[in-house]
Order: structure tokens, then sequence, then C-alpha cells
């Protein structure tokens, strides 16, 4: 069985990036903006910074795609937002994750007796 | 207002980022020190007066440049083109099915096919010509040879063999069981390649 970091870190990797999908779904953010979010969320960003390798990666699946805004209070900001791609993965994720999460759940709560 | 050591603080942590992108594409390094700078100065921005501690916290958060460079070089081998699935086409299963019921059309169609490999498609071939061939030679060639000498051999048992050859299914079988076993490694290693 493997530790629960390790188990935590495997679960973040297939997670994290539809959850950024999710919050570009809202509206588009920009890069820290997104860390920010996440932050609040309990476990889900280890190491802020490589939420940045993972935007690189999306852009370059076409999920997402980038536009610069001027800021009133810093340099430009690069904002994500999403494409009919990345709307149709997050969509496909939904799914998914509905189903996933109540078969675990039942499991867990119910050790498996019918 | 700025921290004391900011300049020496940040500058070592991009020079470090930087040492630990060794490997990574131009277009993914260029990418993640873009990112990485900007974060730094909305970070910065959001402290009034800004500590060496301060920036020292908000790196730690950040990632060790070790951290972000490893995630760099995962998201890179993430670009990689999905592995293609196994060739499984209906040319493939045409194959199988002929080489049972008419083994010279399965081999055109095994040829034709892109689910084995030219050492297969050789293989396959050789078992076709080369079990009865063996045969033949075996059980009929020889002894009369051994018999009466090479005067005992006649060509008329090639045409025979030539003509016989399409209708022995049981070497058809032979044939189609072997591509069936290949076809279905060549996939599993598709996939595991």
């Amino acid at each position: 069985m493997r530790g629960v970091s390790v188990l935590g870190t495997q679960m973040r990797k297939g997670i994290l990036g539809h959850c950024v999908l999710a919050m570009l779904d809202a509206s588009p953010r920009y890069g820290f903006e997104l860390v920010q979010l996440l932050g609040q969320a309990d476990g889900l960003l280890t190491s802020e910074g490589t939420i940045y390798p993972l935007l690189s990666r999306m852009r370059g699946e076409k999920l997402v795609d980038t536009e610069w805004r001027e800021s009133s209070s810093g340099p430009p900001r690069r904002y994500y937002r999403l494409t009919s791609m990345g709307r149709q993965a997050l969509e496909e994720f939904r799914q998914e994750w509905t189903r996933f999460r109540v078969a675990v759940d039942g499991i867990l709560q119910s050790g498996g007796n019918q | 207002m700025t921290a004391p050591h900011a300049q020496s603080i940040l500058a070592g942590y991009m020079a470090r980022l930087e040492s630990e992108l060794d490997g990574v594409s131009p277009a993914g390094r260029a990418d993640l020190l873009s990112h990485v700078e900007n974060h730094i100065a909305e970070a910065r921005a959001l402290l009034a007066n800004e500590t060496d501690a301060d920036l020292l916290n908000m790196l730690d958060r950040l990632g060790t440049p070790a951290e972000l460079a490893h995630a760099a070089r995962e998201s890179t081998s993430g670009h990689a083109p999905p592995v293609p699935a196994p060739e499984r086409g209906a040319l493939e299963v045409a194959a199988l099915v002929a080489c049972v019921v008419f083994v010279p059309l399965g081999l055109v169609l095994t040829w034709a096919a892109k689910g084995w490999s030219r050492r297969d498609k050789v293989t396959a071939t050789s078992i076709w010509l080369g079990i009865p061939l063996a045969v033949v030679v075996a059980t009929e060639i020889v002894p009369a040879i051994a018999r009466t000498g090479p005067s005992a051999f006649h060509p008329q048992w090639l045409v025979i063999l030539a003509l016989g050859l399409p209708l022995l299914n049981p070497v058809g079988l032979v044939c189609a069981a072997f591509l069936a076993v290949r076809w279905r490694r060549r996939g599993v290693a598709t996939v595991l390649a």
C-alpha cells in the first residue's frame, strides 16, 4: 500500500488540471489568480509554481488559450480561458468524477456490502 | 518598500531555477521563467512592507527550483502524441478468415495488411510453402529416390503439390494461428512501447 503522501500526489496529478478547467469555466483568470484560488482548497496545490507547467501543457493541448491584458497594479497579465475542447474535457470529467465519487463513497461506507 | 536583500534572494532563486531547467525545451523554459517572474511580481505587489522573510516565505510556497523543473519536465513529456492504438482493422480479420478458407487469398490479404511485420508475413508464407513441401519430400520423394535412384523423381509431383497447396486447410489453420498470435503480441507491444 502506498503512503498517504504518495497517494495524494498521484490523485492531485489526475485532478488538478480539471479543477483549473472548472475555475476557468466561471471566467477567464490569470496565473497568479488561479494559484490564490487553488491555495484556498486544502491539499490541492503543494507547490504553487507547479501550476505553471500545467497551464503551459493545457495550452499546448488546446484545452485553454491565452490573451495578455493590461493590469492597473503591475505588469500585463496573461489570462487563460477555456476553449471548446477544454469545455468538453471538463464536462466529461464532471460526469466521470460523479460516477467515481459515488462508487468510492459507497464502498468506503458499506465496505462493499449491499 | 523593498526588502534589504531582495535583489540577491530573487536573483539567486532565478539562477538556480535556470540551472535546474537544463534539458527542458527552450519554449518550456522561457514559458516557466516568464510565469515565475510574473508570479513574483504579483506576490510582491501584495506586500506592503516586504521583508527578506516575506520573500523567502513566498519562494518557499512557490516551490524549490528542482520541484518546478521536475513539473516542467513532466509537463513536456505529457506533450508526446498519444500512443497509437494497435492495428485492429477489418483487413487483418479478413486475412485470418481467408487463411482458414483459402490460404493463397489469406496470404495476399496478410501482405496487404499493416497488422504484421514483414518478418511475420515471410514466416507465414514460409509455413504455407514449407510444411507441405517438407511432407512431400520426406514421405514421397526421398523414399522413392532411395529405392530406385534419381530417375524416380517425377516433376508432376511438384505440379500436384502446387495445385494441392491452396486446398490444404490444416496448413491454413497453422498460418492463421501463427498470424493471430503475432497480431495480438504486436498490438500489446505497441501499447506498452
